[in-house]
Order: structure tokens, then C-alpha cells, then sequence
């Protein structure tokens, strides 16, 4: 979300306090900076984030943009990422979401840098070198 | 968690086996600087294991002792890659500091983190390497003998693999990629089923079931048109009967998920179908 004037830090987990109520809403002037402070919370951006990536892949894919390969990488990776939190999180994402896939996927792999692997749920490794793979095989392309 | 400055380095190991990952070069130049700078970093993180019983990194210090003559002579000269360089360097750093003896079961599992981040970076561009190499008739013969260094290499990972995953690394059984699919296919066969029958249909368990289903029936039609054109397959056949009936398939799956999709809400996976 695209702002001017005002900038508003968010708890992560003030997130997961709400889950899984409504969706907050921001007004229009405002720039959503979610800060994760556990790494199940960076877990869970990322899988928002691959949330979008996996949507806007699969638009690419219906618009002949991209070929079904990157879709199918993307939902993957969404589905082995989400495996690894509990069951019913809110995926819904309020970021932005026209950017291609491939900056979606860099966003992804910043936010699990954000803590060292070892600290996230076991499994989260093969997601990394996931990402990794995808955002590679994608460089040069379009989306 | 990052709790002492040594977190902090071991962290910066990970984040430049990760860079790695994401480079796209592909040369012969860099392939030579990650194959001289792979064996001193896994050398460098067999320190933290040596008091373990079951030392992950025997194997594959076996294996980089293995390939050290043939990488020069199928690949050649090279000097190492700096950021493996820097890998080896923080992972000797950390090595040699004292330790609270809570802190060393995190960091050997973050040098193995990183030493499978980077295997898996070093094992890919040589596969790449060589499939390049093979597709030209003049280096057909060099791809291939690169081609079995990166097996090698890849065998390594997967011994990494093994222990990250704490597997029961001691029976050593592997299977290959036909039986990992057959059990694969099984595996969510039988999920699917449990999640379906006698339940109340859940829409997640459907918009994945078609999710899935679509993949596997794009993947289908670009098999088969390869094996048309490669001869294995009858290319009539496969283009006026396999085809068309995929592409009907994929068409039926492509309106099922769109409505399963305005069914399900954007959460996790059920928890039925993680196994």
C-alpha cells in the first residue's frame, strides 16, 4: 500500500492476536510496514506473500504471460509453506498485489532471511531453496 | 534465535550460501570458482561435528577428497569463489571461539544449514554446466564427464539432506525418482481420500485436489509431446487422441477450480492433508 504522509508500524503479532477476524483496514494514505518478531510470524508473511505470487502466477499463466511451470513452482512452494504453520491462518494479503511474480518471490525470501533457518518450523530449509530455484529459473523473464 | 555475536556470523554464512543459490552464472569461470571453494567450506563445518558419533560430513568429505583430480582436469584452473571463501572463513571463526555447550547443537545444525545451501548451489550450476556442454556436439564428451562430477556432488546433498531431515541416515536406503513418484502419486491418492470420503467436502481439500490435477495434466501433455518428438511416442496419436482428451480435462478442471476457489477462504492447508 502505496503512502505519503503517514507511516504505521504493525506487530506481527497483533496479527495472529486477530486471527481470524477481519481483515484491517487502512486508509488510503497509509504505508502497512509488518514487522515479525517470531519466526512463525515471518513464516506466515512469507506464505501471504506467496499467497499473492501464487494468484498473479496463475493470472500469467491464463494471459500466456508465463508458462504453467512457474505457476505450479509458485503453489508449491505456497502449499509446502503453509504446511508448516497451523491449520485455518488467514491468508488474505493487503499488499500490493499488480507486481510480478518474481519480485513477489524475492519479497518471500527476504522475509525468511530474517531469522536463521534453523530457527524456523523443520522444513522451512526445502522452502528456502525453493524460492531460491524459482526467483532464479524467473530472472530475465517478464514477470 | 540471534542471541551472541557468533549467531550473527553464522547467520551471514547463511545468507551468502543463499546468494549463491539465487546467481545465475553459469560460465565455466564460475563453475571452477565453486567447485575449488566447496571442499574447504565443508571442511570448515566438519570441525562442528566432531564430536558427534555419526558425522554428517564423513561422506562427503569422502566425496570432495573424490573429485579433486577430475575437477581439474574436466573443468580446470580456477580460484575458489569468494563468498565461499567468506563461508569458510566465519564458519572457522565461530569454530574456534569458545562455546557454551547450549549453544552447540544450534550452531552444528546451522553449518549444516549452510553447507546444504551452498552443496545444493554448487551441485545445480554444475548440472547446468553440463547440460549446456552437452548440447553442442564438440563438448558433448566434456558435459558428460561434468555431468558425473555434479552427480557426485548431488550425492552429497542429499547425505545432507538426510541428516537435516534426521532421517534414519544409518539404513542408508534411497530410493529413485520413478519409486519416489509411484509413492508420491500413492501417498496423495490416499490422502485425498480420507479427506473426502465420509467427510463434509471441504473446498481447500477440492481447490487443491484441482490445483494438482491441472498440474499433473499440463505436465502429461509436455511429456507426451516430447516423446512424440523424440520418437517414443506415436506422434499421431499422441496429437489427435491424447491431446485433444488432456486439453478437455484441463479445461473441465480449470472451471471446477475456479469455483472451488470462490468457495474456499485464503487460509493455511487443512490439516488433513498434511502429513
Amino acid at each position: 500500500m502505496v503512502g505519503r504522509r503517514l507511516w504505521r508500524g504493525e506487530q506481527a503479532s497483533d496479527l495472529l492476536a486477530r486471527q481470524p477476524t477481519q481483515p484491517f483496514q487502512l486508509d488510503s494514505w497509509e504505508i502497512r510496514v509488518t514487522v515479525t518478531d517470531s519466526p512463525q510470524e515471518s513464516l506466515w508473511l512469507a506464505v501471504r506473500v506467496l499467497q499473492v505470487a501464487a494468484d498473479q502466477a496463475e493470472a500469467d499463466t491464463r494471459t500466456r504471460r508465463t508458462g504453467y511451470v512457474t505457476e505450479t513452482g509458485v503453489k508449491s512452494l505456497l502449499w509446502l509453506c503453509g504446511s508448516l504453520l497451523p491449520e485455518d491462518l488467514d491468508l488474505a494479503n493487503s499488499t500490493d498485489r499488480s507486481r510480478p511474480v518474481r519480485v513477489l518471490l524475492q519479497e518471500a525470501e527476504t522475509e525468511l532471511r530474517r531469522f536463521p533457518i534453523g530457527a524456523y518450523p523443520a522444513g522451512t530449509v526445502n522452502v528456502v531453496v525453493g524460492l531460491c530455484d524459482l526467483i532464479r529459473r524467473t530472472a530475465g523473464t517478464p514477470t | 534465535m540471534i542471541d551472541t555475536p557468533d549467531d550473527l556470523l553464522m547467520l551471514e554464512a547463511e545468507h551468502l550460501a543463499r546468494d549463491l543459490l539465487l546467481d545465475v552464472d553459469e560460465s565455466q569461470r564460475a563453475v571452477a570458482s565453486l567447485l575449488y571453494g566447496w571442499a574447504p567450506v565443508i571442511l570448515a563445518s566438519a570441525k562442528y561435528s566432531d564430536s558427534q558419533t555419526a558425522n554428517p560430513f564423513g561422506q562427503v568429505l569422502e566425496i570432495c577428497r573424490g573429485i579433486r583430480g577430475d575437477a581439474r582436469d574436466w573443468i580446470g584452473p580456477g580460484r575458489p569463489d569468494p563468498r565461499l571463501d567468506r563461508i569458510r572463513e566465519l564458519l572457522e571463526d565461530v569454530a574456534s571461539a569458545p562455546q557454551a555447550s547450549g549453544n552447540l547443537s544450534r550452531r552444528q545444525t546451522s553449518a549444516l544449514h549452510t553447507c546444504y545451501l551452498a552443496t545444493h548451489a554448487v551441485a545445480g550450476r554444475i548440472t547446468r554446466h553440463a547440460a549446456e556442454l552437452r548440447h553442442d556436439e564438440s563438448t558433448r564428451p566434456q558435459g558428460l564427464l561434468i555431468t558425473a562430477l555434479g552427480s557426485r556432488i548431488q550425492n552429497a546433498e542429499q547425505i545432507l539432506d538426510t541428516h537435516l531431515c534426521d532421517r534414519a541416515a544409518a539404513t542408508g536406503t534411497t530410493i529413485g525418482p520413478a519409486q519416489e513418484l509411484i509413492d508420491g502419486i500413492t501417498g496423495w491418492d490416499r490422502l485425498l481420500h480420507d479427506a473426502l470420503v465420509d467427510q463434509t467436502p471441504d473446498p481447500r481439500v477440492l481447490l487443491v485436489s484441482a490445483n494438482i490435477s491441472l498440474g499433473l495434466l499440463r505436465r502429461t501433455a509436455e511429456l507426451a509431446s516430447l516423446a512424440a518428438a523424440n520418437g517414443h511416442l506415436d506422434s499421431f496419436n499422441v496429437h489427435t487422441r491424447l491431446q485433444p482428451a488432456l486439453n478437455a480435462a484441463t479445461d473441465s478442471w480449470d472451471r471446477a477450480r475456479d469455483t472451488w476457489r470462490a468457495l474456499a477462504p485464503i487460509t493455511t492447508p487443512p490439516a488433513s492433508l498434511i502429513r
